[in-house]
Order: structure tokens, then sequence, then C-alpha cells
């Protein structure tokens, strides 16, 4: 195993293969919790964890998973793993298990897992399976700090917790409400999107990810 | 189809049940263990909960390691149940062992979504607030639910009842709270309960059972 | 309050002011693909509601007679899961037996919504709330029809936008159903005062 191809992953899945503002996958489950830092954070590693450890599995197993129950045995793996988190919160940091509710359940059905586990688990040894899963989990969650970073430092003025902008900020209450969340992801993906991706824009290709539909424009 | 054929084809089929089987299995036992051996810090991180509110609405400082918040619970606050074991009300003292300073009362309520479980601490008169704290509440995150942050909370510190509810920003004087903004069922609802709970306040503490 | 009208307002909330998608973001893959066409659209929309009502009584009675009759609730997430996915295939497979006219309609879109966040979602956020299972049902088909009215005012929104604006390259697709979506959650929350409870 060559490290060329590990550094090939990590590239692509933070950058141009980013499965949140390239293949716009998997944003439910966490979006919900980026109105804090803090939560976003712990919600994160759980998802890096799961996607990491669902990939080595599925990848170990590859040769024995008949055909037919694929999906179900995916679904299974990355069930269980997301149980170990939900349990592992619940004993060792409450209050924030009880912050996040049923978000954590929700990374399950996270697109981005299944995505992988399907796309690069099944056809590639553990190790770089184990490295896909972790740097995807981490491409994703990095786009997700920054939104959660200015979300809860726009809508209440602190990071952590912790108060940083003085009395004289007036708090942007929508930053902490869903269309908050939903504009700040629209706005990353127009700066990405609209700065870094002009290779795309001088080829006149569609977005990657979203499916090639014809439009029925004509009458409205 | 050929016998050979036919034999593969069921040889498959059992393969592909057997592996489903046995990959469930692998995965739950994994699974029962974790859950096993973390249950009963789950159980006492549970039922910290509502000691760590009782504490934080008598406007005790809670520790944050557990054992020091269940230490400072066993000695300062005194529960008083009814026949069944329902904890009715709490009794909080000023010193291990020493005289009620105040009261901790456990209130169920509506809220938008469903219960608002909450504690309220009141006064030995029984209509001043010592605090409040939310146990239990489904309301719209980031509108209603927003009454678990630090300044809804603490601003019923002092209040008296009955309460009335003010826009937020508003001064207030010491009946008055702030609502949030966006969230006028989930304030209103609050209200209700508070001042719902503290009108039998009296008869809760003075004749329990 | 009865539990009939309890649930007539956890109904009535779950399209409105509770929205599955623009207030608790469930759902938002198949939402932001599939919202570019208006049949599609609809389609989709139709299998979600029918699923997602479905598949919130069944997780409650398997919730409450089994999960916590037995003390493993801590396996809820395999065992939802494992019945939306069953829920969906014998769905898929009664449709394709049954009527040609429906899988045309519904069947093409019933394998997608297994993923869909919203599903399992609505599942947790009903048990979560500890709700009967007259008001689990109601939630299941709000939400469901909340999530159906959603993509199918984006498609329409969406379909209209591509013949008279301009979008920005780095907004076109994704982008600017993002913003949209974020016009849209705001539009909802003037829905907030409807529901007031005695």
């Amino acid at each position: 195993m060559n490290s060329y191809r590990f550094r090939q992953v990590f590239k692509e899945n933070i950058g141009i293969n980013n499965p949140v503002f390239v293949q716009i996958l998997g944003i439910c489950s966490t979006l919900a919790v980026t109105n804090v830092l803090r939560n976003t954070v712990v919600m994160c590693a759980g998802l890096v964890f799961v996607t990491g450890l669902s990939n080595l599995t599925v990848s170990l197993l590859r040769q024995y998973i008949p055909g037919r129950v694929r999906m179900m045995v995916e679904t299974l793996i990355i069930a269980s793993y997301v149980i170990i988190v939900d349990v592992v919160l619940k004993a060792f940091i409450p209050d924030i298990s009880r912050q996040l509710g049923p978000y954590v359940g929700l990374i399950i059905t996270n697109c981005i897992i299944m995505g992988r586990a399907e796309a690069f688990a099944l056809s590639n040894p553990p190790g770089l399976s184990l490295v896909d899963g972790l740097t995807s989990g981490l491409g994703y969650s990095y786009v997700l700090l920054i939104i959660a970073f200015l979300r809860e430092l726009l809508g209440t003025g602190s990071i952590w917790g912790v108060r940083v902008l003085g009395e004289w900020w007036i708090n942007w209450n929508i930053m902490i409400m869903a269309p908050g969340a939903f504009f700040m992801l629209a706005l990353f993906i127009w700066v990405v999107k609209g700065n870094f991706m002009k290779e795309k824009k001088a080829q006149g290709s569609a977005p990657a990810g979203a499916p090639q539909a014809v439009s029925t424009g004509g009458k409205s | 189809m050929s016998d050979r054929r036919k034999a593969n084809k069921l040889r498959r089929s059992l393969f592909t049940i057997f592996f489903m089987f046995a990959v469930t299995f692998v995965f739950i036992s994994v699974l029962s263990l974790i859950y096993v051996l973390t249950r009963d810090t789950i159980r006492l991180n549970e039922s910290l909960v509502v000691k760590r509110a009782v504490l934080y609405v008598a406007g005790l400082e809670v520790p944050q390691s557990g054992i020091e918040a269940d230490t400072l619970y066993q000695e300062r606050v005194r529960e008083v149940k009814d026949g069944q074991g329902t904890v009715l009300y709490y009794e909080i003292l000023d010193a291990p062992g020493g005289s009620i300073q105040s009261y901790a009362l456990p209130v169920p309520g509506a809220g938008l979504w469903g219960e608002i479980g909450s504690v309220v601490g009141v006064e030995k008169d029984l209509k001043t607030l010592t605090g409040i704290e939310f146990i239990k509440q489904n309301e719209t995150p980031g509108l209603g639910g927003r009454i678990t942050e630090g300044w809804f909370k603490e601003q019923f510190r002092g209040k008296r009842w009955p309460l009335e509810v003010v826009p937020e920003g508003d001064p207030t004087g010491d009946q008055e709270f702030q609502a949030i903004t966006g969230a006028t069922n989930t304030t209103n609802g609050v209200k209700g309960i508070l001042n719902d709970r503290l009108a039998k306040a009296e008869q809760a503490i003075k004749a329990p059972e | 309050m009865t539990e009939g009208l309890f649930a007539f307002g956890v109904f009535f909330a779950a399209i409105f002011t509770n929205n599955i998608l623009l207030t608790n973001y469930l759902g938002m893959c198949s939402f932001l693909a599939v919202s570019r066409e208006l049949k599609t659209s609809v389609g989709l929309g139709m299998a979600v509601i029918f699923v997602m009502t479905c598949t919130s009584a069944i997780n409650w009675l398997i919730y409450y007679y089994v999960l916590v009759r037995f003390d493993i609730v801590y396996l809820r997430y395999i065992a939802f899961i494992i019945v939306i996915a069953a829920f969906v295939q014998l769905v898929e497979l009664v449709i394709e037996r049954v009527s040609d006219v429906l899988y045309a309609a519904l069947g093409i879109f019933l394998p997608l919504i297994t993923v869909n966040c919203a599903i399992l979602g609505a599942v947790l956020f009903m048990v979560i709330r500890e709700y009967t299972f007259l008001s689990g049902l109601a939630y299941g088909a709000g939400s469901g029809i909340g999530w159906a009215l959603a993509i199918i005012a984006m498609a329409g929104i969406r379909t209209k936008l591509n013949i008279r604006s301009k979008v920005p390259f780095g907004l076109t697709g994704a982008g600017i159903t993002l913003i949209i979506a974020g016009i849209m959650a705001l539009a909802f929350m003037g829905f907030a005062g409807m529901i007031t409870i005695t």
C-alpha cells in the first residue's frame, strides 16, 4: 500500500470531492445542531467515528457479504456504531447528549456513510477504506464547524458559550433558527463554488452529485 | 435447472441467511455488552438531572462532577413523598441537618409540543421564586426551546407570584419576566404553568397526602 | 385537553409550525435533488406521506410493546431502521404485483425513501415526545404532508426560477435551493401564532 493512495484519498475527500459542498450529501443530520459550536464538535466526532469504522468493517467483510442483503448488512453495521456513540454519549456527557436529542440517531441515515460504504469500502482494502471513511467524515465536519462557528457567533455573540462580542452586539436571532442554517450553508457553497470551482465553470458542466434531470421549462 | 445448479443456489441462499444471522448476532452481542457496562452510569446520570435541577433552583452552586452533586444533594435536600413514593416537594436545608431555608416544587405542565417538565424553587413565603429549571421540554428548537437558556431562567430569581409577561428586552418589575421573541405560546405556557403551580403551592406543602 | 384535540394540534403543527424539513432540517438530500421537477416531487411527496404515516404507527407499536417491555430500548435505532427498510421493500413488492398505475407513480421512489432522514427522524421525535398512538399517527401523517408540501412548493418555485431568473454560477443547484428553503422556513415561522394550547 503506497502512501500516495492515502494522500490522494485524503485530498479528494477534503477538497475536490467534499461530501457537503460538492456532493451535497448528508446535511440533514448535523445541520440542526450547528447553532451551538460545542454540540457540533461532538456530533462531528461521532460522525467521523461511525464513517471510519463502518467503512473499515464493510471492507473487512466485503468478500463475504452476499449480494442480496448487501444494503441490510451495511445498515446494520452503521446502526450498530451509531448506537455505540449514543450510549457512550449518554453515559459520559449526558447534558450534551440531551441537547443533541434524536439527531445522534439520525447519523444512521446520513447519506455520506452509506455512500462511502457502497462507493468505496466494498471495493477497497480495509486500511484505505478506514482512511477514506475518516477523511470523508473530516471533510464533512470542517464545513459544518465553520457554519456552526458563524451561527453561534452571530446568533448569540459567544463562542463555545463564552461571550466574545461585547454588549453592543445585538444577536442575530435568525442565526439560531432554521433559516439561518440554510442561508449559511448556501453562502458557504456560493463562496466555494464561485471561487474555487472555476474549472467546472469553464467546462460548463452541472454541479456534481445532483441528478441531471431535464428541466421541464416552457409552460410555467 | 440442473441438480448441481439447484444445489448451488440452495447453498448460496442458506449462506445468505446464515450470514445475516451471524452478523446480527455478533453486532447485537457487542452492543448488549456495551449497554450493560454503561447502564448504571446512564441511570445515575438520569437521576442526577432532577437532583441538579433542585440544587440549581435553590440557588446553590451545582458541582460539575456527578458524585459531588449527589453528595451536596444528600446533605442539603430532603424529599417529602406521598404514600406511593412520588416526591411531592423538596425541602432545602440551610446546612446539613439544619433548618428549612426554601422549597422546590416539581412542576409538570403543558407546552406547545408536550410536557414541559420543570422544577421551581420558592422561598418560605411560597410566593417568591428562588429559581427555575427545565428538565423536560420538546419545544421548537431555536424558539420555544430557548427557555433552557441561562438568561431566561436566571431572570426568575427573586420574582414574585403572580407573574406577568413583558416583551423581550423590556425592563421588568418584580412580578414580570421577559418573553422569548417569536415563542409567544411557549412563554405563555410557562407563565400559566408557574402561576398555576404557585397558586397551589400552599396546599402542596402544608398538607402532603 | 382531550386527546383527539391534542392529536389534531400535533397534526396541524407538524405541517406548518414544526415542519420536519423547514424547522427540523430533515429529509434534505432528496429534497435538494428531486425538487427540480414538479412531477417527480409530487410523486416522491405522496410516497413519503404514505411511508411516514405507516412506519410511525408500526414503530410506535414496536417501541412500546417490544423494546420497552423487554428493556432493549438501546437497540431502537436498529429496530426502527429495519422496520422502515422492510416496510418499504414490502410495499414495493406489493405495489409491483398489484397495480401498474400505482407502481408507475410511486414505486420508483420507494428505495429513495429508506435513506430519507425524515422518516427515521419522525419516528425518533415521536418517541422522544412520548406521544400516544393517536398523536404519533397524527404526527407521522402531518410530518409527511409537511415534507411533501415543502418539496412541491420548492419544485414549483425552482421551475419558475429556471425560466425567469439568472442565478449566479456559485449558487446554481444546491445553493439557490437552500436560500429558497431558508426563505420558506422564515415564511412558515409566521404560522407560529395559529396554535394555542388551552
